[in-house]
C-alpha cells in the first residue's frame, strides 16, 4: 500500500521534471546516432525483420549493426527465403531455403534448402522455360512486410535443356536507383530409370543454393517506382511502361553480367490474366 | 566512510542526491565505486543532468524491491522483455529524453534500465520508414554517412555482377 502510494508520487515528480527539464536542457539534442554500438545493438535486436532491413537504408553505421542481427535472426529464427518456381502457369513449386553460411569473399548470404527438394519440370518445343516467379521471405515476424513481399520484379527463366550443374547470375533492377545481382544454383538431371515420367522431355530440376547479398531484400523503391507498381497492380498491363524504363536505363548499364541479358522486357502480358483466371477458378 | 546505509551522488552541475545505496543495487558503475572508494563523501556522476538523475533515482527506488535476476546482458535476448506497468513514465517520453535516459543507464550500468529504454526506443523505430528513421538521427552525422553507404552500395552491385 504504502509503495504504491510512494510510487505514484514518484511517476508525478517525473513528468513534473520533464516539463522543467525540456525548457533547461534544450540546448544539447540527443540522437540516435551518439549512442554507443552496444546500446544501439540492443535496441536492435528488440526489432523485427522488416524494421531491420528499413535500417539498412539509413546509412552505414546503421547496416552495419543491422547485418549482425539480421545474420544472426536469419540463421536462428524459423525465418527462411521461398522460392516460386512455374512452368506455363501450369506446373507451380515452392522451394523454401535457410541461410546456411555467408560467403566471405563476396560477402553475399549463401541459402541452401531446407529439404531436398525435386521440381518436375518439362523441355519441349512448345514449352516455355520454367521460371523462377517469385522470392519472398518468411518468418514468425516477417508479416508486417508489406508491399514489396515479392522481391523478384519480373519472372526470371531457366535454362534446362541440357543436363548438368547451372549457376545462374541473374541481376535486378528495381525501377528505382539500385542494381542487385543474385544467383541461382541448380542440377538438371533426366528422370531417374525406376520413375514413370509424366511427359515426354521431363527434367528434374533440384534448387541447390540461393546466393545474394543482403542489399537484396531492402530495395530502396522511390516515389516513381512506387507509381509504378501501383499501376502494375490496377490494370496488369504495366508492360510497356516497364519496358520503357528497361529501355531509357540500357545504355547506363553497360557492366552487365552476360546471364541476364533481356531479363526485364521479357513480360507477357497475357500470362498475368492466366494466372488470375487459374487462381479464382481454384 | 560516511554512511554506509545512504549514498550521495553529484551530478554534471553540483547537484546532489542521497539516496538509500539498497536502491542502487542494480548499479554495478555504484557498486564497484562502493568497494574501491566508498569512504569518500560523494560519487560524481559528471555526465548526467539532475533530471537524468531523479528518473533513474526514481526506476531504481521502484525497483529497490524486485528480487528478479540481475541481467548479466542487456541484450540478451534469451529473455523476452516484460512491460512492467510501474515504468509508464518513459513511455510518453520525448525521443531526446529517452536518449539521455538510455546513456545515463548506460553510464551507471544498470541493465535493467538499458533494456527498458532500448525496448522503448525499439517500439518507436519500429515499423517506421528509412526517412522516419532519419528523421531520428542527427542531420549532421547523416549528410557525411550518406556518401559513404552511396560507395559502398554501388561497389556491392558492381562486385555482384563481375562475380560471375
Amino acid at each position: 500500500m504504502h509503495f504504491a502510494q510512494k510510487r505514484h508520487v514518484a511517476s508525478k515528480q517525473l513528468t513534473q521534471n520533464a516539463t522543467l527539464a525540456t525548457a533547461s536542457t534544450h540546448q544539447r539534442i540527443l540522437y540516435l546516432s551518439a549512442l554507443p554500438n552496444e546500446i544501439l545493438l540492443a535496441i536492435l535486436e528488440d526489432l523485427d525483420i522488416s524494421s531491420l532491413l528499413s535500417l539498412c537504408n539509413v546509412g552505414t553505421r546503421f547496416q552495419t549493426l543491422a547485418y549482425i542481427i539480421l545474420a544472426k535472426r536469419l540463421l536462428n529464427n524459423q525465418s527462411c527465403v521461398r522460392l516460386f518456381f512455374e512452368q506455363e502457369s501450369r506446373w507451380r513449386f515452392t522451394v523454401d531455403l535457410k541461410l546456411t553460411s555467408v560467403n566471405p569473399y563476396t560477402g553475399q548470404f549463401v541459402f541452401t534448402p531446407v529439404k531436398p527438394t525435386v521440381l518436375r519440370v518439362f523441355n519441349s518445343a512448345i514449352l516455355r522455360n520454367p521460371t523462377l516467379q517469385k522470392i519472398e521471405l518468411l518468418g514468425p515476424d516477417v508479416e508486417s512486410l508489406k508491399a514489396q513481399t515479392n522481391f523478384l520484379s519480373l519472372p526470371k527463366p531457366l535454362q534446362i535443356k541440357t543436363m548438368g550443374s547451372y549457376r545462374r547470375c541473374f541481376s535486378l533492377h528495381h525501377p528505382s536507383t539500385r542494381t542487385t545481382a543474385f544467383s541461382l544454383s541448380y542440377d538438371v538431371s533426366p528422370t531417374p530409370a525406376d520413375v514413370k515420367a509424366t511427359r515426354t522431355g521431363e527434367r528434374w530440376l533440384t534448387p541447390v543454393a540461393f546466393e545474394c547479398p543482403l542489399v537484396f531484400f531492402y530495395p530502396q523503391t522511390n516515389s516513381t517506382s512506387k507509381v509504378l507498381q501501383w499501376m502494375n497492380s490496377k490494370f496488369a498491363r504495366g508492360v510497356q511502361l516497364r519496358s520503357y524504363v528497361a529501355r531509357g536505363r540500357k545504355s547506363s548499364r553497360a557492366g552487365r553480367p552476360p546471364g541476364a541479358e533481356k531479363d526485364d522486357v521479357q513480360v507477357k502480358p497475357i500470362e498475368c490474366r492466366e494466372t488470375i483466371d487459374t487462381k479464382s477458378l481454384d | 566512510m560516511s554512511d554506509p546505509a545512504n549514498i550521495t551522488l553529484v551530478t554534471m552541475d553540483g547537484t546532489t542526491f542521497t539516496v538509500p545505496s539498497a536502491y542502487l543495487h542494480r548499479s554495478k558503475l555504484v557498486q564497484d565505486w562502493l568497494r574501491s572508494e566508498g569512504d569518500k563523501q560523494a560519487m560524481e556522476v559528471k555526465h548526467v543532468t539532475p533530471f537524468v538523475l531523479q528518473g533513474v533515482l526514481n526506476f531504481c527506488e521502484i525497483h529497490a524491491e524486485d528480487t528478479s535476476e540481475p541481467l548479466a546482458d542487456p541484450a540478451d535476448p534469451t529473455k523476452p522483455f516484460e512491460a512492467d506497468p510501474r515504468d509508464d513514465a518513459f513511455r510518453g517520453m520525448p525521443d531526446d529524453q529517452l536518449l539521455q535516459f538510455t546513456m545515463a543507464a548506460d553510464i551507471l550500468q544498470i541493465p535493467e534500465l538499458v533494456r527498458l529504454t532500448a525496448q522503448e526506443m525499439a517500439s518507436r523505430i519500429d515499423g517506421k520508414s528509412p526517412d522516419q528513421i532519419r528523421a531520428m538521427f542527427n542531420p549532421d552525422d547523416l549528410a557525411e554517412e550518406d556518401v559513404d553507404s552511396d560507395n559502398e552500395m554501388g561497389e556491392v552491385g558492381e562486385e555482384g555482377a563481375i562475380s560471375k
